[in-house]
């Protein structure tokens, strides 16, 4: 059946889901493009798949997040990103197209799942959408009580979301591997209270917080099973608040780590890669990993148990793919030059036997130049 | 009235330990009445530093330290019912620029300064650089504080920088939030930069100097020296 399934994404011309594979296929495959890349080329999709196999590639796998800054290369607005999928679609091609990409997250911004539950967003012109902090969901302690799952087939800004999914699988097919996006329950519950009350009542009021963590997962299950539905090969959660800039370790595994697993859990009986994206200080990497198993963790700075990159890529480099982490003021303020030398130092450490791709740690800014998005292409390029 | 009276001990446990309850609890005892002022504002803001500290050590969350500051502000609510608010502390202004709504980091900032000793007047979100000018000449503020989480607000902090400072040359600004770094801080023409709260008593020390470099600190609690009185300008 999930040979079948394989099968059936291949006559597509769609890259098949890699966890209904034997491991020891996957191994035997990308030892082989391991080989063939130190000689010839390979295609981005061999290079992810021989990466997060733990094998080097011909070279690093790049990941610019170059999402919503790739709306000016063909003049979408930030709201018609947000909403319509066919648009985003293109900005996200564009991205491929025009800057380069060995694998794209199809992050829009955060309020995609917020928006659905009823969360008042704003659309600026110029910035990504983001809550009406001013009129939260959530007013009150007992307000989270009342989060009750949605009905899935009228969550209007999830569908589009599926439905960018759909379009981007098809459209890029071997070209470039696509992995989709969900927003863990806490950045949602977030969203919907604003984070300065949310960090409090996670730890005054716990019940409340993981009552509506458990109704907003049962949504979140069913968009994690619609993102699979179309094909896609790899979902990211963000799961933020696994990090000190946010809770404790013993609460966010409490409040967050079971939903976060049962999301996982839908992906990888899909066949499809789990990926976590956290961009908070000292992320807490062992925790993440109890709950939702990850092929590939994409962060912003080191966690909590690793002093150094190199501690990191030692404790962690031989099982889980590391994606990241060039900063993100450095994108913004640095010369071209500047970000591929911070590209060599972070290849230099984290590439050595596979499980790394080179990307910022967090999307690359939406309002600047990108210029540094192609440094970003051209170290991975040059210095692996 | 001593230093170490136990109600002083319990005050600052109260506050490093997030109890505004038993803030509260302390308030009720009569005894308090008796202290200085001074050993009480101490007390609340050394239980907030031990907090700070262990923010720095990454010991405590940044959702822990949020509900220490919570009860350092409880104990100011009822000082300010057993003494008159002192008039005379440094003033300062701080917020989150225009486009961006994260204000967890600002309000951090803030409590943080208000336990160095600083009068601070929050604007919260989304403020714009009219907000921060007015704000400014009314209180006659030296200092002020700009915080953004987005890139994409990047250039609005830059021209809040450059208007403020051509306007009031004499307001130094120090910037924070995810998207910076110091040499990003520089670039955008603040004159100071803290990574966190942690990093921040070092950064107002040096906003402080440029400030006026004579002055004496007006800190209720001197972290360098272990003073734990209150020092005049």
């Amino acid at each position: 059946m999930q040979i079948r399934k394989v099968i059936k994404s291949l006559a597509e011309g769609k890259i098949p889901q890699v966890g209904y594979l034997p491991d020891s296929l996957l191994d035997s495959l990308a030892t082989i493009s391991s080989y063939r890349g130190k000689i010839s080329r390979l295609t981005s999709l061999e290079r992810v798949l021989t990466t997060i196999r733990h094998k080097e590639p011909d070279r690093v796998p790049v990941a610019p997040l170059a999402n919503a800054v790739a709306r000016r290369i063909i003049g979408v607005s930030f709201p018609e990103y947000s909403t319509i999928a066919e648009k985003a679609a293109d900005v996200f091609t564009a991205s491929v197209d025009f800057v380069g990409a060995d694998l794209i997250v199809t992050l829009l911004d955060l309020s995609v799942e917020a928006a659905d539950f009823g969360q008042e967003i704003v659309y600026p012109e110029q910035s990504t959408a983001q809550p009406n902090y001013l009129n939260p969901l959530i007013r009150d302690v007992d307000d989270y009580l009342k989060i009750k799952s949605i009905d899935f087939s009228k969550a209007k800004r999830m569908n589009e979301f599926v439905k960018l999914c759909e379009i981007m699988v098809n459209r890029m097919g071997f070209k470039t591997l696509v992995s989709g996006f969900i927003f863990g329950p806490l950045g949602i519950l977030s969203m919907m209270r604003g984070a300065n009350h949310f960090f409090k009542d996670c730890l005054n009021y716990p019940k409340n917080v993981k009552k509506a963590c458990g109704a907003i997962t049962e949504t979140l299950v069913e968009f994690a099973q619609a993102q699979c539905d179309t094909g896609i090969p790899a979902l990211a959660i963000d799961t933020l608040f696994a990090s000190w800039n946010a809770l404790p370790k013993n609460v966010w595994e409490e409040l967050e780590g079971p939903f976060a697993r049962e999301i996982a859990m839908c992906i990888k009986k899909n066949g499809g890669v789990v990926g976590i994206h956290n961009c908070g200080h000292n992320l807490y990497f062992d925790a993440q990993i109890r709950s939702m198993e990850p092929e590939i963790i994409s962060f912003a700075q080191l966690p909590d148990d690793c002093k150094t990159p190199q501690e990191m890529k030692a404790r962690y480099g031989d099982y889980i793919t590391l994606v990241g982490y060039i900063p993100t003021p450095i994108l913004v303020n640095g010369t071209p030059q500047q970000v591929m030398d911070e590209c060599k130092k972070q290849i230099d450490i984290l590439a050595k036997d596979g499980g790394y791709i080179l990307a910022p740690g967090c999307e690359y800014p939406p309002n600047i130049s990108l210029e540094n998005a192609f440094a970003l292409v051209k170290a991975a390029e040059l210095y692996s | 009235m001593t230093t170490f009276h136990p109600i002083l001990k319990n005050l600052e446990q109260a506050v490093f330990s997030k109890d505004p309850d038993r803030v509260d609890e302390l308030f009720q005892d009569k005894s308090i009445t008796d202290l200085d002022h001074a050993l009480i504002v101490n007390a609340l803001t050394q239980g907030l530093e031990t907090a700070r500290k262990e923010l720095g050590t990454m010991t405590v969350s940044v959702a822990e330290f949020l509900l220490s500051v919570d009860a350092m502000r409880q104990g100011f609510e009822h000082l300010k019912k057993l003494a008159p608010e002192d008039k005379d502390r440094p003033k300062a202004v701080i917020g989150v620029i225009k486009g961006d709504v994260h204000v967890l980091g600002a309000n951090i900032i803030a409590g943080v300064m208000e336990a160095l000793g600083y009068d601070v007047k929050n604007l919260g979100q989304d403020t714009d650089v009219e907000q921060f000018l007015s704000e400014l000449k009314q209180s006659k503020a030296s200092i002020l504080g700009l915080s953004s989480m987005m890139s994409t607000t990047l250039a609005d902090m830059k021209e809040t920088i450059a208007r403020c400072k051509r306007e009031l040359p004499n307001v130094k600004i120090i910037v924070g939030g995810a998207c910076l770094d110091e040499n990003l801080a520089k670039a955008i023409g603040s004159d100071g930069y803290a990574a966190s709260a942690a990093q921040l008593p070092e950064t107002l020390d040096e906003i402080e100097r440029l400030i006026d470099p004579k002055k004496t600190s007006r800190k209720y609690v001197d972290y360098d020296r272990k003073i734990q009185v209150i020092e005049s300008s």
